[in-house]
């Protein structure tokens, strides 16, 4: 499944998620910080365990260390795309 | 659970208690298991005993399996989940119960036997909870129940790895509650006293005049405790330790004396 995700396609997953954990789907924009989208640790390792089952991506939570922005977490949730 | 069906208790998921062949674990498994969740019944060595479990969990109309698996190995914890999730579904009550002990004086406990206890005691609780945390997290529901004992914060002599081991199962019960008590995932500790099983041997009825209740505990009542700790009840119970000794550790030890 991996082989066929697509940026846009787990672009679209990981603001879904978001919004599931309580962000507000109209702030959902690359320069917003996790902060202001209230976006924590927790949510970012409910999400990688989401990537995880439904794309098959073993995501090192380690890897969001210094990440800010949600443009940020994506690019390293997109560096895992094949 | 493969065909997605729920429990009669409303779940789609089991329990998994580790050390569950005997004595406390083995009370817990039932007491789970009358609860309607499907039991997975964890065993190092004795095969025999959790067959026996299991055996007894099926009569009476329940569902259960063993699974083997030494906690302290982390590869095995992981195949043991594997092996749990396709038979019975995700572990949604997670009862860290398998310990072991080796009690002698600090200045003659050798590092081997140090780093044992606290490979099953401790780190074995925090590779079944990392495993299966996630799917707590993600179905909302989670219930993990680490059975410490009153030696963690009121050892005796010779205690030294046992009661280490357990502080820190203590704490990293705290930690997990405080991480992931908003997903509806709850972590908690039961710290028993004198229990009447092989665990500890030294527990006889000889020392119930130092108990206030005047007896030893079966291993069913503290089972009842962590069944209370796994219901949708206890929701808000979660960080907490609860101790299960008779009133052992609420005073000054008397011995039977009458004021």
């Amino acid at each position: 499944m991996t082989v066929s995700t697509t940026k846009d396609q787990l672009e679209k997953r990981i603001n879904e998620a978001l919004v599931e954990f309580g962000a507000d789907a109209d702030a959902l924009k690359p320069e917003a910080t996790l902060e202001e989208l209230e976006v924590d640790s927790l949510d970012l390792f409910e999400l990688s365990q989401i990537l995880n089952q439904e794309f098959g991506l073993e995501i090192n939570p380690e890897d969001f260390e210094g990440v800010t922005t949600l443009g940020d977490a994506e690019n390293v949730l997109f560096g895992y795309l094949k | 659970m493969r065909d997605g069906s729920k429990n009669s208790n409303g779940h789609q998921g089991c329990a998994l208690v580790t050390g569950a062949a005997r004595g406390i674990g083995a009370a817990v498994a039932h007491a789970l298991a009358a609860d309607g969740w499907p039991v997975a019944v964890n065993w190092r060595e004795d095969e025999g005993g959790a067959a026996r479990v299991v055996e007894q969990i099926d009569a009476s109309g329940g569902r259960a399996v063993p699974v083997r698996g030494d906690v302290a190995d982390a590869a095995a914890v992981d195949s043991m989940f594997d092996e749990v999730e396709a038979e019975l579904g995700p572990v949604l009550v997670l009862v860290n119960n398998a310990g072991t002990r080796h009690d002698r004086l600090v200045g003659g406990l050798d590092a081997e036997s140090w780093d044992r206890v606290i490979a099953v005691n401790l780190s074995g609780a925090f590779h079944t909870t990392h495993r299966a945390i996630g799917q707590m997290v993600r179905k909302r529901f989670g219930r993990i129940v680490n059975m410490s004992t009153i030696s963690a914060s009121t050892p005796l002599p010779g205690q030294s790895a046992y009661a280490a081991s357990k502080a820190g199962l203590e704490a990293l019960t705290r930690t997990t509650s405080v991480e992931v008590g908003r997903r509806g995932v709850t972590a908690n500790a039961v710290a028993p006293g004198l229990v009447d099983t092989d665990f500890v041997p030294e527990a006889t009825e000889a020392w119930a005049a130092g108990v206030p209740v005047r007896r030893i505990a079966q291993p069913d009542e503290i089972a009842s405790c962590v069944r209370f700790l796994a219901s949708e009840a206890a929701g808000y119970v979660n960080g907490a330790v609860i101790r299960v000794d008779g009133g052992l550790t609420a005073g000054i030890p008397t011995a039977g004396a009458k004021r």
